[in-house]
């Protein structure tokens, strides 16, 4: 969080034929301090994890450290959410270390949960870009049911030739570092990370409620947003109406942001339809990259850093203003008391997804 | 000329996976964009890919993009200047 | 939660070669057809004009035809809006036959990688086949378990309706290579007496009977 506060990029130009021909910039875990990291929380070799797998373990590990909770305990269920999980292992990265049916999601994790001892069965969820926040709302629902005292929400992606190749073909990544929201945006940046959330029904110790959360779909193009911002305005509209807030109650929006040039469009039509063109606005994906099916929960944990410290991060790449409505982006760090927050995420298949955070 | 708007057409058809269409009917002067053809952004990268891997030739800007898949036919000429 | 009293309005199998809706069989997979020529067939006999049906991965056709028979004369837009319809489903390979193309054709020697394949490399792309089909703009989830978890989708579907929607699309769609199953469950309020409740037994129950 310092170096987000100091708006400081981990983006960085790689050269990796594993990854991909030609250079570019991305948001990499590096391999030794993943392992190393790996090997601290686990006390044992790394070697028989996957990448994927690894995120997902040290993430959740660090979670279950800080709270004491244990997978081993009935009342504890553990999700996670991914688009692609394991798939090196389909480009052989691993030789003969993994099996080839570790690919599978479901293998997966079971492999995860197996490591984890879990007594539940975890869920998986694979709802493309906003895969993670969907997990977060499945979970924050499953508390609110009672089904379950605690759920732990994990999310992990790598970056792949798989993903890189596909963007690529795409045509919608960017030459240099992706700049959400500027007039020069000409793409994204992916990246690959993990991050684990704790809800849980016992409220000791909670510094932020999940009050409000919903999902909708487009019905319009299966990899392009629609141009009206009409499913992300749907998304956002019943996440207030369950919170019951208005749109003067968000204090900050952790948009989307990818850095497409329709993306950000689609956004910022669907922030000024729900009356929140006032709302000061970042993206962090010029920080750490699109991280796919992590993407909406790491930065879900980065908007509950924020609303903790009583900190907006600024939009990191933005610089001349490049959607037509005039929202609130966040040109410079400053200090401001959060007390409600709003989390948006789209994706391909048209899918959107919203979070409504409140301070304690 | 016509040898290659005749392929091409066969080639679009292949690739884009429009059944419901035949070489006969696929006229050489019809929009494919917006038109009845009804193509795509999916189909109009994809279409990207069908000339490089058929005819060697790379179209990098949106501009030429633009340009060059207005119909059969403007395809083939840009083909045929770039040979 | 809130509101128990769901039904299952209709549902589809597609499966072992057959397609059974609302427990009668309707279609048959002739002896040797590929699940691709199946499917095909399916979409034909139905008349539908829906060109971009072509376009589509084996899972997606899978998922699309199951859709179109459970939702056949259903006229949900004169009674909820778009927004109030969910899909929530599950599978256990995801995108499975998408993923080994577009891999395939990355680590071939000169391999370009196609966009229309990359495209169907996400589960949840079945899911916006068929909003974008029949126009269903709520809720989405796509779940990926080991099997067929009945207590998920009746949780899920319950949870849902308890946060306003109307009418849910639910169901379980698995296919890699020529190995599919589909079945689809359309869950609403309305209950006539022939109409079985959502529950974790008539699921279970309709997933049994030998057809």
């Amino acid at each position: 969080m310092e170096k987000l506060f100091a708006s400081e990029s981990g983006l960085k130009r790689i050269q990796d034929k594993r990854i991909s021909e030609t250079p570019l910039p991305l948001g990499q875990v590096d391999d030794t301090v993943l392992n190393e990291l790996f090997e601290e929380s686990f006390g044992q070799t790394s070697q028989q994890f996957t990448r994927c797998e690894r995120l997902f373990l040290v993430a959740i590990q660090q979670v279950l450290h800080q709270s004491g909770l244990s997978l081993e305990q009935p009342d504890t269920l553990l999700i996670l959410s991914t688009t692609k999980g394991n798939i090196d292992v389909l480009e052989g990265a691993y030789g003969d270390r993994i099996p080839q049916e570790a690919f599978l999601l479901p293998k997966m994790t079971a492999r995860i949960a197996h490591c984890l001892k879990a007594k539940n069965a975890p869920l998986l969820v694979s709802n493309a870009c906003i895969s993670g926040l969907m997990a977060l709302n499945i979970g924050a629902r499953y508390i609110q049911r009672g089904t379950y005292k605690n759920v732990i929400v994990a999310g992990a992606d790598i970056a792949s030739k798989f993903t890189v190749s596909g963007f690529q073909a795409f045509k919608a990544l960017s030459e240099e570092p992706c700049k959400p929201f500027d007039v020069n945006r000409t793409g994204l940046t992916l990246g690959e990370g993990a991050g684990a959330m704790l809800l849980s029904s016992e409220e000791k110790n909670a510094t932020i409620e999940v009050i409000g959360w919903a999902s909708s779909n487009d019905a319009n193009h299966i990899s392009g947003p629609s141009r009206t911002g009409e499913g992300l305005y749907v998304s956002i509209q019943k996440a207030m109406k369950k919170a019951e807030v208005s749109a003067t109650d968000i204090d900050f929006i952790s948009a989307h942001g990818t850095a497409t040039p329709y993306n950000d469009a689609m956004e910022a039509k669907a922030f000024s339809r729900s009356a929140l063109e006032q709302v000061p606005v970042n993206s962090l994906k010029g920080y750490w990259g699109h991280t796919l099916g992590a993407a909406g929960l790491i930065e879900a944990i980065a908007t509950i850093h924020s609303m903790e410290q009583g900190k907006l991060v600024e939009s990191k790449g933005y610089q001349d203003h490049g959607v037509d409505e005039p929202i609130a982006v966040i040109h410079q760090g400053i200090e401001k008391e959060l007390n409600c927050s709003l989390k948006t995420a789209s994706g391909f298949g048209g899918c959107n997804a919203a979070t409504i955070f409140r301070k304690k | 000329m016509e040898n290659l708007i005749e392929d091409l057409k066969k080639q679009i058809i292949e690739e884009l996976n429009l059944e419901d269409l035949t070489v006969e009917e696929f006229g050489t002067d019809e929009l494919l964009f917006g038109g009845n053809i009804g193509l795509d952004s999916i189909d109009a990268l994809e279409l990207i890919v069908l000339l490089e891997k058929n005819y060697g030739v790379k179209i990098t800007s949106k501009e030429d993009g633009k340009k060059v898949f207005q119909t059969v036919r403007t395809i083939a000429e840009f083909l045929e200047s770039n040979k | 939660m809130a509101d128990k009293n769901l039904y299952i309005q209709h549902s589809c199998f597609i499966r072992a070669g057959k397609v059974v809706v609302d427990q009668s069989q309707i279609e048959q997979e002739e002896d040797g057809e590929h699940l691709k020529a199946f499917l095909k067939r399916l979409y034909k006999s139905r008349e539908t004009d829906y060109s971009k049906f072509h376009k589509m991965d084996a899972l997606c056709k899978l998922a699309f035809m199951a859709s179109e028979y459970v939702l056949e004369g259903v006229d949900w837009k004169s009674e909820i809006p778009a927004e109030d319809f969910a899909i929530v489903l599950q599978n256990r390979s995801s995108s499975y036959d998408s993923d080994l193309e577009h891999a395939d054709s990355i680590q071939r020697e000169g391999g370009i990688a196609s966009p229309a394949v990359f495209v169907y490399t996400l589960p949840n792309i079945m899911i916006g086949e068929i909003a974008i089909r029949n126009g269903i703009k709520g809720e989405n989830a796509c779940f990926i378990t080991d099997a067929f978890n009945s207590e998920l989708l009746v949780d899920q579907v319950e949870d849902a309706f308890a946060e306003g929607s109307k009418l849910v699309l639910t169901g379980w769609v698995e296919q890699a290579a020529e190995d599919y199953e589909a079945f689809f469950f359309l869950v609403g309020q309305q209950s006539q007496a022939e109409k079985k409740q959502w529950t974790v037994d008539n699921v279970k129950g309709l997933l049994h009977e030998p057809f």
